[in-house]
C-alpha cells in the first residue's frame, strides 16, 4: 500500500492543576507537538504519523492521562507520499 | 515530502485547532500556514449522522486531502467528532461499494452465491419484486425502511406516503449521541 502521511490537530482541554504533568507525558509521544497553552488548561497540539491507527492510539492514550478532562479532534490532513 | 510541505501542513492544523478556542499562535506559525498552495476548501455536511455538522473539505488536485469543522457553523462551530473524519477516507477505501450487489451463482440469485455487481435496473426490479413478494404473503410488518435525520422535507414525505400506508410503525434504534465538551 502506497505510504501516506498524516497530521491530525487536537485541543486538549486539562485540569490546571495537571497541566504541567500532561505535558511532560506530552511530550514523550512520538509525533507530537506541541504548540501552545494558556491558563484556563487548554493545549494545542499537533500529531503526525504513516497510519491513522497510529494517531488514533494517541488520541486514546491522551484521554486517559489523569487531568484530561477532553480531547477535541480539529483538524485532519492526509496524503500518499 | 519536503520539510516547507511539512511544516505548511503542520501549520495549517495548529492555526485550524487555534481558531476553535481563540487561541494565539507565534507569528511564524501563522504564516507557514499561509503559503501558498493548492488546496480549495468547500463546505458541506458531514453524512456520519442526524446532525449534519459543517465540514470544511480541502481538495488538491481533485483528491480530498483534508478535514476540519466548519468555524462558521453555528451547530458545531468548527468542532467535529471523530465519525466525521473518516468519510473522505471511506470515499477511498479499496472494499468501497460502487455498484449494487447481489448473491449469484452461475448468473442466477443464490442465496448461498457470491456477491456478483449488477445493474441498478436489475437491483431496482429484483428489490421491487421481492417487496411485493413479502407484502403479499407476510404482511405490513416483513417489510421496513431505514431513514435519516438528514433526509430533506421531500425524503421524509415521500417516506409517509409510500411507506407509512403499507407497513407498521417503524422502531427506531438507539445512536450514541454524539458530544464534544464545550471549549
Amino acid at each position: 500500500m502506497q505510504q501516506q502521511y498524516h497530521v491530525i490537530s487536537l485541543v486538549i482541554h486539562t485540569i490546571q492543576q495537571q497541566t504541567q504533568h500532561i505535558i511532560q507525558q506530552l511530550t514523550q509521544l512520538a509525533g507530537l507537538e506541541l504548540h501552545s497553552h494558556d491558563q484556563d488548561g487548554k493545549l494545542i497540539v499537533t500529531i503526525e504519523g504513516e497510519h491513522s491507527n497510529h494517531l488514533l492510539d494517541h488520541i486514546e492514550t491522551i484521554n486517559q492521562y489523569q487531568g484530561v478532562i477532553s480531547s477535541s479532534l480539529i483538524y485532519h490532513h492526509v496524503e500518499s507520499i | 515530502m519536503s520539510i516547507s510541505r511539512r511544516e505548511f501542513i503542520k501549520a495549517n492544523a495548529a492555526v485550524a485547532a487555534a481558531a476553535t478556542i481563540g487561541a494565539s499562535l507565534p507569528i511564524k506559525m501563522v504564516q507557514a500556514a499561509d503559503a501558498p498552495n493548492k488546496i480549495v476548501w468547500n463546505k458541506t455536511p458531514c453524512r456520519f449522522c442526524g446532525v449534519g455538522c459543517s465540514i470544511m473539505v480541502g481538495t488538491e488536485d481533485g483528491k480530498v486531502v483534508a478535514t476540519k469543522g466548519d468555524l462558521e457553523s453555528p451547530v458545531n462551530r468548527g468542532l467535529c467528532c471523530i465519525k466525521g473524519y473518516f468519510l473522505s477516507k471511506i470515499m477511498y477505501g479499496k472494499d468501497r461499494l460502487e455498484t449494487p450487489l447481489l448473491r449469484m451463482t452461475n448468473g442466477q440469485y443464490d442465496k448461498e452465491g457470491e456477491f456478483t455487481p449488477v445493474s441498478w435496473d436489475t437491483a431496482f426490479d429484483i428489490m421491487a419484486q421481492k417487496w411485493k413478494h413479502a407484502l403479499a404473503t407476510k404482511g405490513p410488518s416483513s417489510v421496513g425502511m431505514f431513514g435519516s435525520g438528514q433526509w430533506t422535507v421531500w425524503e421524509a414525505t415521500q417516506h409517509q406516503n409510500c411507506i407509512k400506508p403499507v407497513s407498521v410503525p417503524t422502531i427506531s434504534t438507539l445512536m450514541p449521541v454524539t458530544v464534544w465538551h464545550q471549549l
